[in-house]
């Protein structure tokens, strides 16, 4: 295995030494190449599309989009089939798909190597570390020009995470919403009403706590009456909810430490210690698994918040249970669920980018949607498409009303570029520091000081130009 | 006339060993030599794979020694690492070794129980171990409970028993390996020396420390110099369980290279940190082999 690795280790570092050579070798003629053919190709699409508004289709040169996801099995085959009704309608565009393993890696060796993907996928906490880093075009000019492509056809809050300093640089294509799963035979067991819109955190709080029991006396508890999941994607609907925010929303200054947030990590925090109703956090902290042991889909928990895909896979659990919108800050009388979008980005270096949107406003379409919508893996993001019977009733098991209804009143998250080093894995600063709190080794209030104190070094260097690491 | 046949013979054998030799040579140069070379350069650049390189002279490593602030935690981390596998690994495989070099029945039975973990991919055995180290489902939580009433214990997620866990691993899927050298090493000792050591009136144990391990001591060494080298090149185990968590408490050099490379994108730092760790292996190789002389005996 060592050996395994260190081959695969000395190919990769071959790999970059090659395009070191190459990039070196031609850096300079490039760039400079880079920006003429991409202005002479506006100019040229433009007249093109004059040309086949008077029927001269034929003559439009053959062109093979290169696109790399991350998806479910079925969700690939859904937007094979979505490529095949765009190929249909734009017969000189074929699209060639791929899932790459290690995604981010593939993605960047690609930039690395010249050879960008015209399209790729791109998630919620990411795109201003990928736009800092030169990775995405600017998508609004784009938009403008098409008069196909809707705006207001899509949910309002998945577009603030993809835009930044006013430009829009990711299209939503697929969406999650935090939701309260919870399970029924443990609360018709213990006597209490199923929840509602009219939960609040105390309700929640006092509803996990009878449903905690340690059946056989044994002095262990057998069942948890819920589940804190420790990682900053899953606690921000929390934070968003009880009025707070991770990043100023000018992405200069840490919040993490403000009143409002420190009131929600100690109510967290408490669930745990305090109450014992939710087990002590087994954090993920490798890459062999995914997911915490103790979920809710051992049977072992009575309530869990956490994004709507776990829908699919919850199915198949052999007991009764059902879902809810997430319970509202009692202090801000509201719930504000997190949205977890992931969309299409473009490569500025592609050199296919009119055909590449033409691609990407299709997909993001009411029409496109649909095709994905069938899976049920995700909710789409046009809301038409969300509200169509194919979404609704794609889960035999619970209500997907409750999905669009969260996503109504959902708010995307705001990152800052560098988040590799700020927020993404386990040795980043949020999370190396939020470990201290969820192991109650740091009172609550130092973890996040400490959290805000780091984040803010970052967060200065970027506002003095050291916009990635790297520079 | 026969002379001259031989040269050709000669020049023919050359030209057939070279031939052999080329495939090995040629993948040396392609997937060693030129990386390794490669990584050297790149240590004096910046580079974030989107944009050009650029030429940074020593700052990588300047930044690196002085000013990084994970730098000299990491290394503790991995020393801490290295104290924990290499002594108690080497006594494991030492007494497993010296257990099944004796005429027990099925012996090639626990030979083979004892080296099938070295066969297992690491990324399997650290799935199977993640779930028997899980605090709430795991069996060695469940036999600690069912039969000493112990609390779950938080195998992977509590910062100051994490990377013992890990090393526990580690000494489970290695000890094997060293079990199988060791023992090769058992069989080249001559039957004389236990014979006059017989004859002198030695007992099992007097045999072990004059006989066995002085003429144990070359393998033993070879053991030693490896244990240290894979040590300070720890990484899949850590990534996969515990990906440098919790709290950075397992964070070791190579995964921080790793995170370098291709979570910051930094080519250029993350080849400074491969470099540094590379001088760092050969110092303490070349201490080894010259302190070698006081404790390593060869036989002849």
């Amino acid at each position: 295995m060592k050996k395994n690795l260190f081959k695969k280790i000395s190919a990769m570092t071959l790999i970059i030494a090659m395009l070191l050579v190459l990039d070196v070798g031609c850096g300079g003629t490039k760039t400079s190449e880079k920006n003429t053919p991409s202005e002479t190709k506006n100019e040229n699409s433009v007249t093109k599309s004059e040309e086949s508004k008077t029927n001269v289709e034929e003559k439009q040169e053959k062109v093979t989009l290169t696109f790399i996801t991350w998806a479910e099995d079925s969700r690939i085959e859904a937007q094979k089939k979505l490529n095949d009704k765009f190929t249909a309608k734009y017969p000189n565009i074929t699209i060639a798909i791929d899932k790459p393993a290690q995604y981010w890696e593939k993605l960047y060796t690609m930039v690395a190597g010249g050879t960008a993907p015209d399209i790729f996928f791109q998630q919620e906490m990411l795109p201003p570390t990928a736009a800092a880093e030169g990775l995405m075009e600017d998508l609004t000019p784009y938009i403008e020009n098409d008069s196909s492509f809707k705006k207001g056809d899509i949910f309002e809050a998945l577009y603030a995470p993809f835009t930044i300093n006013g430009k829009l640089y990711v299209i939503p294509a697929v969406t999650y919403a935090s939701i309260l799963y919870y399970n029924k035979d443990m609360f018709d067991k213990a006597g209490i009403k199923y929840p509602d819109d009219s939960w609040t955190w105390d309700i929640y709080r006092e509803a996990a706590k009878k449903m905690t029991v340690d059946s056989n006396k044994d002095g262990r508890i057998d069942q948890y009456g819920c589940t804190v999941n420790t990682l900053i994607n899953f606690y921000l609907p929390w934070i968003f909810s009880n009025g707070g925010d991770l990043i100023s929303s000018d992405r200069t200054k840490c919040l993490i430490n403000s009143p409002e947030n420190i009131e929600t990590m100690q109510y967290l925090h408490d669930l745990i210690y305090v109450d014992k109703s939710s087990p002590i956090p087994s954090f993920v902290t490798g890459n062999v698994n995914q997911v915490g042991a103790f979920s809710f889909q051992t049977g072992k928990i009575a309530m869990e918040i956490t994004g709507s895909w776990m829908i699919p896979t919850y199915e198949t659990s052999k007991f009764n249970w059902g879902i809810a919108k997430i319970p509202k800050s009692p202090k801000m009388g509201k719930a504000v669920p997190m949205a977890y979008p992931n969309g299409y980005a473009m490569s500025p270096s592609g050199k296919h980018k009119e055909e590449a949107w033409k691609y990407i406003s299709f997909a993001s379409s009411e029409e496109g949607q649909m095709i994905l919508a069938e899976t049920g893996l995700g909710m789409p993001t046009n809301i038409k498409a969300a509200n169509s019977d194919l979404f609704l009733k794609s889960s035999k098991v619970v209500d997907m009303k409750v999905v669009i209804d969260s996503m109504i009143i959902a708010k995307g998250p705001l990152t800052t570029p560098r988040w590799a080093e700020i927020g993404e894995g386990t040795t980043s600063i949020i999370q190396s520091i939020d470990q201290q709190l969820w192991l109650d080794k740091k009172p609550v209030k130092d973890a996040l000081d400490e959290i805000a104190a780091k984040t803010d070094v970052i967060l200065q260097e970027i506002a003095a130009g050291k916009s990635t690491k790297a520079n | 006339m026969a002379s001259t046949f031989m040269i050709k013979k000669a020049r023919k054998e050359l030209i057939a060993g070279y031939g052999f030799l080329l495939p090995n040579f040629l993948g040396f140069i392609i997937f060693t030599l030129f990386p390794v070379s490669a990584s050297l350069v790149l240590s004096f650049f910046k580079w974030n794979l989107a944009a050009p390189p650029t030429f940074t002279g020593l700052n990588n490593y300047v930044e690196l020694l002085t000013r990084d602030p994970f730098f000299w935690a990491v290394i503790r981390n991995t020393l801490y690492y290295a104290l924990l596998v290499i002594p108690v690994g080497m006594t494991i495989s030492l007494i497993l070794a010296l257990a099944l070099n004796q005429a027990l029945l099925g012996r090639l039975v626990y030979r083979f129980i004892f080296f099938l973990p070295v066969v297992i991919s690491l990324i399997a055995v650290s799935m199977v171990w993640y779930w028997l180290y899980d605090a709430d489902f795991g069996i060695i939580n469940y036999f600690l409970w069912t039969l000493f009433r112990i609390q779950p214990i938080y195998w992977l997620n509590e910062p100051s028993i994490a990377m013992i866990s890990v090393a526990v691993v580690a000494i489970w899927h290695g000890s094997g390996y060293n079990m199988v050298i060791i023992m090769a090493g058992l069989q080249g000792i001559p039957r004389q020396l236990y014979e006059a050591a017989d004859i002198d009136g030695a007992n099992t144990w007097r045999k072990f420390l004059n006989v066995t391990l002085p003429m144990l001591s070359p393998t033993l060494f070879f053991i030693l110099v490896m244990a240290i080298i894979n040590s300070f090149q720890v990484f899949d185990l850590v990534f996969s369980m515990t990906g440098g968590g919790p709290m950075n408490s397992t964070r070791t050099i190579v995964t921080y290279i790793y995170e370098n490379g291709f979570s910051y994108f930094r080519m250029g730092y993350a080849s400074a940190i491969a470099w540094v760790l590379f001088a760092v292996i050969f110092i303490a190789t070349f201490i080894q082999f010259r302190f070698q002389k006081d404790w390593v005996q060869y036989y002849g």
